[in-house]
């Protein structure tokens, strides 16, 4: 009965999802339709050919002459075929380099993700359990504090500290970890610790509130009373409850940081997918804006709805209607 | 025999507001075997009395002081790993919030099997039988189907059932029922406390029943005390409390219970509100609203006597009546 | 072991004073500095802090303090311009889509999932391709990326709230529904609006500072908190004081409304309350 009604959420939690879907390829199609700047223009180039039959030929070839609706019935139909198009200051295929990108970026954000698991979660466990206590004053006066710091100030304060003053590691770079392991990780940890110290003040937050919530449960109060050890408390009890909705939120965070670290990467030229749409922005190369954005949005909508799923059958309280 | 000896317990905790003394000098006995009955309103520290036993309120919070007795060793000089080793194994408890009282994200069966796992020592297979045999001596349908699911498939009486078959599990010398049944409807409260009658029969298991319902009260319990205020002010046998209250409390507590025999118009209720915990009044703490209040009562604390074998009052006007 | 818990709160009145600093500051900056922010002076460029410059100069030999002062209009503006905007948009929008439910509320909430399956920055981002740079395209902007928000929230508590009997009594007794959502659903969730009012000005002056920070705010010269960083950051090795600097007014303003908005829960949520 349980699976049924899970399989009935399931279907209708993806309906929802293609709907958002939709709702976003129109958003970002309407979006890059209304930027300034000429697709003609910047495809023939200052000194190109501007005569109205070359003009017209390129309109017709990047199909700008077609009804706006036909247009983004052909750009959609393309996206689902896996073709984002190709970027209008080299020609190259924006399918190819955002995969690319995604791929650096993936490297930055598992690090800073594992940093912080790491990190917030026995430092939020323990804050929750021994709430008042001076560890748990401090980690929520580290988790105010980065909470208030927009990333590119922690990033440039661990330049200062790091790049300018100690000058033990490099401020802005990036090289393939296949090429130079070392070097790759001394770009990395800069814009890791970057991202890191303030998902960790996220995490911490959230799993002291809701350790200690789980700590004042009658469920828990029915462990100590069968005389469990502390330790059979805190991880079959605590830690297990808390558990599912710390999943859901770390998949979440994750799915934010996948463009959420375009300052990060800017600052630290870490070239991965957050770089690639600043240079694009500032190119007007907007194919590639479009695509990756698109790519961005697509992978946070399904994330989100694996989320979802997950928790629903980690979780056998839900009700399901 | 005593198997429980409470001596002069106190329990402060500390609040927003300051300190409240929720439990306040409380002495208590419990015989092997006997059913001893906690009345009072709510917020009268029964509840707060057995938390303290259990040590289970939050150490930051509380302060107990005071002696319990048990096996010969004061539970309150014991240390951690001591006291776990006597909760859930020698002193069991159950709770009313029968809803939330048990780990949703836990199947039945291993919060059954935990405690004997780690008390009695014994292996997941040899658990997990017990368990199964658990929950049909507690009148669990298909138990050995239910061994496997969670809380959240079971109605609130089953749930309870479960919090028993926990409870019971190690075989405890004591169980603690902090108002088993108010979450549970009439005929299902009939039913458990059937149940729990027949545990102490069967193992000869002590019961402290905890309730706010004298009637549940009249039926259970071998003897009863009455509190007031974090006071415990009237004690003696289920006779002696019923057909010779002694104090104004119990008197007025007894009056308002609705009878089937009498046609009352109104329902009687004490006059007056209990006082707040956080400013108590110097003397007798029931005094402002007795009925048979004098000067006195209102200059110190009443002292505790008996009035007759077994039956003990906190009450001036105890003795110049009595 | 037994302790009295008591709260004077020395941090909400430090966020206070900060925030009154910052208001004073976007109303008379000429209290605070005799400079003018745009008066380039090349002889006098990165000084190090010093008596006449407190906080040194900028690679134009601009007075930082100075443009720290005249820098808190734009932020100022930008936030709360942001979250009025989306307050003025959202809670309608929530209060719709929780209480009329089925259809309306379907639609309402997808469009506000397909707002919030980008990163606000990159929402952010992608919208500053079409406005221009001033105030208040950047309102428009970082409003378009927060109001799905406050309809979320306010839908959320609305559908706790309609299920009340003193909704279901209003109903009976014939009251319109406008008159139900905006006056007897509303004021019940107003506690949770205010609370969130505050935590998006924060989040607005955030996503303001970091996209003056990649060069998308405010035209230059003109000085924001954000962009003052974008410039600093070139001159790290020669000028810590200009990195610092704005670094710390963005960090304690943001700090303040944080601290503020917990306050405010503190006060007007029942829940924490008992």
């Amino acid at each position: 009965m349980r699976w049924s009604s899970t399989l009935k959420y399931i279907c209708k939690r993806l309906l929802m999802s293609i709907a958002v879907l939709f709702i976003v390829t129109v958003m970002i199609f309407v979006i890059v339709r209304l930027s300034p700047g000429d697709p003609v223009q910047s495809r023939i180039g200052p000194y190109g050919d501007y005569s109205e039959e070359n003009v017209a030929r390129i309109e017709k070839e990047l199909g700008l002459d077609k009804p706006m609706v036909v247009q983004y019935g052909i750009w959609l139909k393309d996206c689902l075929s896996g073709n984002l198009g190709v970027s209008l200051r080299n020609g190259a295929s924006i399918t190819e380099i955002v995969f690319d990108k995604l791929a650096v970026s993936l490297e930055l954000i598992t690090v800073a993700i594992l940093l912080a698991i790491l990190i917030a979660i026995p430092l939020g466990i323990i804050s929750g359990i021994k709430s008042g206590s001076p560890i748990d004053q401090a980690a929520s006066v580290f988790s105010t504090g980065f909470l208030a710091m927009p990333s590119f100030c922690t990033g440039l304060l661990l330049i200062v500290v790091f790049s300018v003053k100690l000058k033990i590691l490099p401020s802005n770079g990036y090289v393939p970890f296949f090429e130079n392991p070392e070097m790759n990780i001394k770009y990395l940890i800069l814009p890791a610790l970057t991202l890191g110290l303030y998902l960790i003040a996220v995490l911490t937050r959230f799993v002291r509130s809701e350790t200690m919530e789980v700590v004042s449960s009658n469920y828990v109060r029915t462990a100590r009373a069968k005389g469990m050890p502390s330790g059979i408390v805190n991880k079959s009890h605590i830690l297990k409850n808390i558990s599912t909705t710390l999943v859901t939120v770390v998949g979440i965070e994750f799915a934010t940081l996948l463009g959420g670290t375009v300052i990060v990467e800017q600052l630290f030229g870490w070239s991965g997918l957050g770089w690639y749409i600043c240079q694009s922005v500032s190119n007007r190369d907007y194919p590639a804006v479009q695509g990756s954005v698109l790519i961005i949005a697509v992978a946070f909508v399904l994330i989100n709805l694996l989320m979802d799923i997950l928790y629903v059958i980690l979780d056998p309280r839900i009700e399901l209607e | 025999m005593n198997i429980l000896e409470i001596k002069n317990l106190t329990t402060e905790l500390s609040g927003d507001r300051g300190i409240v003394k929720a439990v306040d000098n409380v002495s208590l006995t419990l015989k092997k075997g006997e059913i001893l009955g906690l009345v009072g309103e709510s917020g009268c520290g029964k509840s707060m009395t057995s938390m303290s036993i259990m040590q289970l309120l939050p150490e930051r919070q509380s302060k107990i002081s005071g002696e319990i007795i048990f096996d010969g060793n004061n539970l309150l000089d014991l240390s951690k790993k001591q006291m776990n080793e006597i909760r859930g194994n020698k002193i069991a408890m159950i709770f009313q919030d029968v809803m939330t009282s048990l780990n949703p994200l836990m199947t039945i069966g291993r919060q059954i099997m935990e405690p004997m796992m780690v008390h009695k020592g014994m292996s997941k297979a040899e658990a997990r039988t017990e368990a199964i045999r658990l929950l049909d001596a507690v009148g669990i349908p298909m138990p050995e189907k239910r061994v496997d699911e969670y809380p959240n498939s079971l109605s609130g009486g089953m749930r309870q059932r479960v919090m028993i078959a926990i409870a019971i599990s190690c075989k405890p010398k004591i169980l603690i029922a902090d108002e088993p049944t108010t979450a549970l409807d009439v005929t299902i409260q009939a039913q458990i406390l059937e149940l729990m009658k027949k545990i102490r029969e069967e193992n000869e298991t002590s019961i402290i029943m905890i309730s706010h319902d004298l009637g549940v009260i009249s039926e259970m319990c071998d003897r009863a005390a009455i509190m007031y205020c974090g006071n415990i002010v009237e004690e003696g046998t289920i006779d002696q409390i019923f057909e010779n209250p002694v104090h104004p409390y119990t008197k007025g507590l007894l009056k308002s219970i609705p009878s089937l025999d009498k046609q009352v118009d109104e329902l009687y209720s004490i006059p007056g509100v209990v006082p707040n915990l956080y400013n108590l009044p110097v003397g007798c703490k029931f005094a402002d609203r007795c009925p048979e209040a004098c000067e006195e009562c209102s200059k110190g604390r009443p002292a505790r006597f008996e009035v007759e074998p077994g039956h003990y009052v906190s009450c001036r006007g105890g003795i110049v009546n009595g | 072991m037994l302790k009295k818990t008591r709260k004077i709160n020395f941090v909400t009145i430090f966020a206070l004073v900060i925030l009154t600093i910052v208001i004073a500051m976007v109303l008379f900056p000429a209290l605070f500095t005799s400079y003018d922010p745009l008066k380039v002076d090349m002889t006098k460029k990165l000084l190090a802090p010093c008596g006449e410059h407190i906080l040194g100069t900028d690679e134009y030999g601009r007075d930082i303090f100075c443009r720290i002062v005249y820098g808190a209009r734009s932020s100022v503006c930008v936030g709360l311009g942001t979250a009025i905007l989306s307050a003025l948009i959202g809670v309608p929008l929530g209060l719709v889509a929780g209480y009329y439910g089925g259809k309306a509320d379907n639609i309402i909430m997808r469009i506000m999932d397909a707002f919030q399956s980008f990163p606000s920055i990159l929402l952010a981002i992608l919208l500053s391709t079409i406005f221009d740079t001033s105030i208040l395209s950047l309102i428009l902007t970082i409003s378009a990326v927060s109001f799905p928000r406050f309809a979320k929230l306010v839908r959320g508590n609305v559908l706790v709230i309609k299920k009340q009997d003193y909704v279901a009594a209003a109903k009976v007794a014939g009251v319109s529904n406008s008159y139900i959502m905006f006056n007897t659903i509303l004021k019940n969730c107003m506690s949770v609006v205010v609370i969130q009012f505050s935590m998006l000005t924060a989040t607005a002056i955030l996503i303001e500072a970091g996209m003056s920070f990649l060069g998308l705010g405010l035209e230059p010269p003109a000085p924001a908190w954000g962009s003052m960083l974008f410039y600093a950051n070139k001159y790290v090795n020669s000028s810590i004081s200009y990195v610092l600097s704005p670094t710390f007014t963005i960090f304690l303003v943001v700090l303040s409304i944080n601290l503020l908005g917990d306050a405010l829960r503190d006060i007007l949520d029942p829940k924490k309350k008992s």
